[in-house]
Formats: structure tokens, sequence, C-alpha cells
């Protein structure tokens, strides 16, 4: 049952089956594609094993908090993360060619917090509130995060 | 909308194109747990490892007994004594009083041999020679006191006054020959054995030159002691 965005009373394979894929689009636009799934895993694993997704008020939110925090865990190495960074450029710029390089880059230059704000406000429409709920920081630090992203991008688009 | 903002949207969508499938949750469940054992083993390995790395050191390095020490120790030349040694006798032993002698015995010598040492604090005036013996060992680097633990009192301890001049050095001759170096200072010489030496050996006096001075022999329990033994071990 989803209600504003709030979904509660689920069993895990139901919430995995519903929102899984965007679970995965969500992590891949974080760690990137190579990482995605392995980060989604582990955070799956962990709600199950825990019991915490049965019980949790708002499902679907804990789920993307979860695998933020284990995408959050696997953004650390700095190295690691300047190649996949190079790499999944690389996937985009194949992927599609429309993409300037250089707003790739800039796009995959923002932090993880940034880039999950980037990704729930303008690909999955969440509200500022939602997104502050899903990532477990306050709305002000949501609109903060949005308000860099914006500025940073839009320094590179103006060069 | 803004041209931030559709870049902002292209490249989420990007994003999202090139995202993989959602895992299949029951096999990354079993990869997970297969990964999980590999620390887990890992773990297990290191203690067990560290458990008996531990077990040996601890067999190694368990606090042998003072006889233990000496027995290891003793060697038939003694060695120099280290200036911490003769720091650790006078802050062990050095306040003791002696039963009869009135004052502070002063360090005479000290007979170290490995981890093992017996001080001697001796004094000498118009009523006689006054003496008292103090038994060290070295355990884990610090010299400590030999306790209650008499080690001496196992092979015994050999202590004599010198009355001639130019005797720098004392010997221990048995009858087969071989010699035991005694430590001279302060007008007395200090052996210390394991075993007793045989009551039919030598004392040996000899000057700088190494020249022999006087041979006495070595008197049995029950006879007179020589006159240059101390009063009091």
């Amino acid at each position: 049952m989803t209600i504003d965005g709030t979904t509660t009373g689920q069993t895990e394979a139901e919430c995995y089956e519903k929102y899984g894929d965007d679970l995965v689009r969500f992590t891949t636009a974080i760690v990137g594609p190579s990482d995605a799934q392995d980060v989604v895993s582990q955070a799956m694993v962990k709600l199950v094993s825990s019991g915490a997704l049965r019980s949790a008020e708002n499902q679907r939110a804990l789920m993307y908090r979860t695998a933020f925090n284990e995408a959050k865990s696997l953004q650390r190495s700095a190295v690691r993360r300047k190649l996949r960074e190079r790499k999944t450029a690389k996937e985009i710029a194949v992927h599609d060619p429309d993409i300037r390089p250089d707003v790739v880059h800039a796009v995959l230059r923002l932090s993880p917090r940034q880039r999950a704000c980037v990704w729930l406000a303008y690909w999955a429409d969440l509200r500022t509130t939602d997104i502050a709920e899903y990532l477990d920081i306050s709305d002000g630090s949501v609109k903060q995060h949005l308000s860099r992203a914006r500025k940073n991008l839009k320094e590179v688009l103006d060069e | 909308m803004s041209n931030v903002d559709q870049e902002f949207h292209a490249m989420m969508s990007a994003l999202s194109d090139i995202s993989p499938d959602k895992p299949d949750l029951e096999t990354s469940a079993a990869s997970l747990g297969r990964r999980r054992s590999t620390p887990l083993l890992v773990t297990v390995s290191v203690f067990i490892v560290v458990l008996v790395v531990g077990t040996l050191i601890s067999v190694i390095t368990a606090p042998k007994s003072i006889a233990e020490i000496v027995a290891a120790s003793w060697t038939p030349i003694p060695s120099q004594a280290e200036p911490g040694l003769v720091e650790a006798a006078e802050l062990v032993c050095g306040a003791d009083k002696h039963r009869t002698y009135s004052g502070t015995l002063p360090l005479a010598v000290i007979d170290q041999r490995g981890d093992a040492a017996v001080a001697v604090f001796a004094a000498f005036d118009s009523e006689g020679s006054y003496g008292r013996t103090c038994n060290l060992v070295r355990i884990n680097s610090e010299w400590v006191s030999g306790g209650d633990v008499d080690f001496a009192m196992d092979g015994g301890n050999l202590t004599g006054t010198i009355s001639q001049e130019g005797v720098v050095g004392v010997l221990l001759e048995r009858p087969d020959g071989t010699m035991i170096t005694a430590s001279v200072g302060g007008g007395v010489y200090l052996f210390w054995f394991v075993e007793p030496p045989p009551w039919d050996s030598t004392i040996v006096l000899l000057d700088a030159d190494g020249i022999v001075i006087s041979r006495e022999p070595l008197l049995s329990p029950g006879e007179e002691p020589p006159p240059s033994s101390l009063l009091e071990n």
C-alpha cells in the first residue's frame, strides 16, 4: 500500500518486487552500474536478516536509506571511486552520446549525497521532505544539496 | 524547466538506462553467505594461530623458579658485575643490618654468573671480620632479591678474607685439575656453586702476574674453618 510515498505492511518479497528495479537505478546513480547490484544485494540481505523491513513504517524509504548507506561504504575509497566514475562516464558516453562529457563528469563528481538528492528529485520526482526521510537527513540539507548540485552544474554549463 | 534541470534529468535518465537488472536475491544471499564465510574462516584461523603462538610464548617465557635460573646461569668463570647489579645489590641488600656489627656493612664484592649473583657485604675491625651475603637473580631484565630461596644453600658459597698482600686472583682447583674462578674485591674472595665442590679441592691465591702466592686446602665440614673465612655468611 502506498500513501503519499509512504509504504507499509508488505512482505520483503513484495517490497523488492515493487521497488527493486528503481533501487538498482538509484544505486547506479551513486556507485555506477558495476557495483549497483552488489550494493542492493547487501542492503536487502541486511534488511531481510534483521527483519527491519517487515516492520518498517515506510518500507520504501528504509530500502533507499539502507541502499544509500551501503553505497556510501563502497564510495569511501577515493581511488576506487575515481575508477568507477571513469567507467560510468564511458558507459554513458556510449549509451547516450547526446549528453555532453563535461556534464557527465560534473554530475559524477557530485558527492554521493548530492547525487542521491538529484536522482530522487529529478528521476523519482520526490518532494524534498520525502527525500529527507529517504536519506535520513533534514529537509534543509536536501535543499542545500540540490542547490549546490545545481550551482556546480550551472558553472559547467556556463563555461 | 531550466537548462540545469534538463541536464540533470537527462543525466539521471542516462544513469537509469545503464543500470543493470535487479539482482536475484536468493542467489545474492547465497553468494553473500559464501563471501562472509571466508572472513569468518580467516578470523577463526587467525584466532587459532594466535592462541597456539600465545601458548608457546607463555610456555617459553613462563617464569622460572629461582633455583632454575641459578642452575642455568652457573659458569666456572664469573662475569664482571654489571653496574645495574651493583645498584640493585645496594638497594635490595645494603640496608640489612649485621647481627653483631654495629655499623652498615659496605659492599665488598659481587660474584655474577649469568642471571644469578651473590653479593658480599663485609667489614673488618679490631674484633675481627664481619660478612653478610645476599643473593640476587635477574628476572625480566631486572635484578631482584633471591629472597628466602637461598640458592647458595644448595651448593653453598665460599667466601674468605684475603690477608696476604698482592693477591688479585683466587681459584678453586678441583682434584681433576679443573678450575673455578672467584670474584675478588674489598679484601674478600667469593665463589658460589650449584653443586658443592669436592672437599679435597684447593684454594689457590694468585698475584697480578698469575703467579701462585699460596695454596690452601678446602676444609670439609666439621674441620676447623680456615682462618681467613668470614665469621658469618
